[in-house]
């Protein structure tokens, strides 16, 4: 009974908590960056929670391609928030500079980053990222009065081989 | 035990010389601080700065697909590309910013092999060389009149003939005529 509730309080616990990069970001750029956010969407799904519904895959008649495209998942979450006020193009040099502090400060580098008139798009990566096998990625993306947050870890290899094999496959068809 | 003053004064001093002396090493030889650029009030701004662990991993990925690229991602321990867009607030403070970086390249020994000024646009490119077959460092500036500045650098082992093929998959284009000069000699 109890490891039936922990299980299920760890699934519960995967399943709506954004991770700590997101939290981060939306908590940080409030402060520093002096915006507000409104949470429209905030979705987390953990290492756990994607393991069990990977074993879950198992028991379904999926394509291969989709089987192998959310097997190389490991733990993603998305928040989407509605800025109020009034978004100047000024406010996107703040957003950026207080969005590369905090993910410095927690070992991140800004590999992109795009600023324009209508949006800003921002993606970090561990400093330490050394594997394929265990991509972390965080973008950042205002634009307009909405602000996205994604993070996502992932196994690519599979799906390069898979894009590799799909390209061979297309180079055989007339 | 107790030691003299005199003695840890001498080993702090040795520290700080080693330390700074370790700072200074980091830096590749063919790495430059362009410093730090801040997005235009109007107009485009890009920046791309990816380092050697990230290209190490996409060495990885395209070994599958393209060998060739992969061993020239291979050699390759920085990417920085910087494109700011230009306007009447910050155009004479970039211009400034990029004569400084040529004169700083001019005077580090760095070998300017293009220069190119024409209808409104100023180019350089720079190349740091490690005897005549390795390239470890390079630089690329241009100013495109009034509308925008690029400012190019790429630190690895590169070798002369793979010049344009970095230009190529970059989609820089004073590399890709370059590349295929050096490609020639």
């Amino acid at each position: 009974m109890a490891a039936s509730l922990s299980i299920l309080c760890l699934g519960l616990t995967g399943c709506f908590d954004v991770g700590s990069e997101t939290q981060a970001l939306r908590a940080g750029l409030v402060k520093s960056a002096g915006i507000e956010l409104e949470p429209e969407i905030e979705i987390g799904i953990g290492a756990f929670t994607f393991y069990l519904a990977q074993a879950g895959l198992r028991f379904l008649d999926l394509d291969e391609e989709a089987r192998i495209a959310l097997n190389t998942l490991r733990s993603g979450d998305v928040g989407i928030y509605h800025v109020r006020g009034r978004t100047k193009t000024s406010n996107h040099s703040r957003v950026l500079a207080s969005a590369d502090k905090i993910m410095s400060a927690r070992g991140w580098d800004r590999v992109v980053g795009v600023v324009n008139r209508h949006e800003l798009v921002a993606v970090y990566s561990p400093q330490d990222s050394l594997s394929a096998t265990d991509v972390r990625l965080s973008v950042v993306v205002l634009q307009g009065n909405k602000l996205v947050i994604v993070s996502a870890r992932s196994n690519v290899e599979p799906l390069l081989d898979l894009a590799l094999k799909q390209s061979h496959l297309l180079q055989k068809v007339p | 035990m107790k030691y003299p003053a005199r003695s840890l004064l001498s080993l702090a001093a040795l520290s700080v010389l080693v330390s700074l002396n370790t700072s200074a090493q980091n830096s590749p030889p063919g790495y430059v601080d362009f410093g730090k650029f801040s997005p235009p009030t109007s107009g485009e701004f890009v920046e791309v700065h990816i380092k050697n662990n990230l290209i190490s991993m996409a060495a990885r990925l395209a070994e599958k697909i393209e060998p060739d690229v992969a061993q020239l991602l291979r050699g390759l321990q920085l990417v920085r590309v910087n494109v700011i867009g230009l306007n009447d607030d910050n155009h004479a403070d970039v211009e400034k910013r990029i004569q400084t970086i040529r004169g700083e390249l001019d005077a580090k020994g760095w070998e300017r092999i293009v220069t190119v000024q024409k209808k409104g646009e100023d180019v350089s490119v720079y190349l740091k060389t490690r005897g005549e077959e390795t390239i470890e460092g390079l630089v690329v500036t241009v100013l495109d009149g009034k509308r925008e500045a690029v400012l190019v650098n790429i630190v690895g082992d590169i070798k002369p003939e793979k010049v344009a093929v970095i230009g190529e998959k970059l989609n820089i284009d004073p590399l890709k005529k370059i590349g295929r000069e050096l490609g020639k000699k």
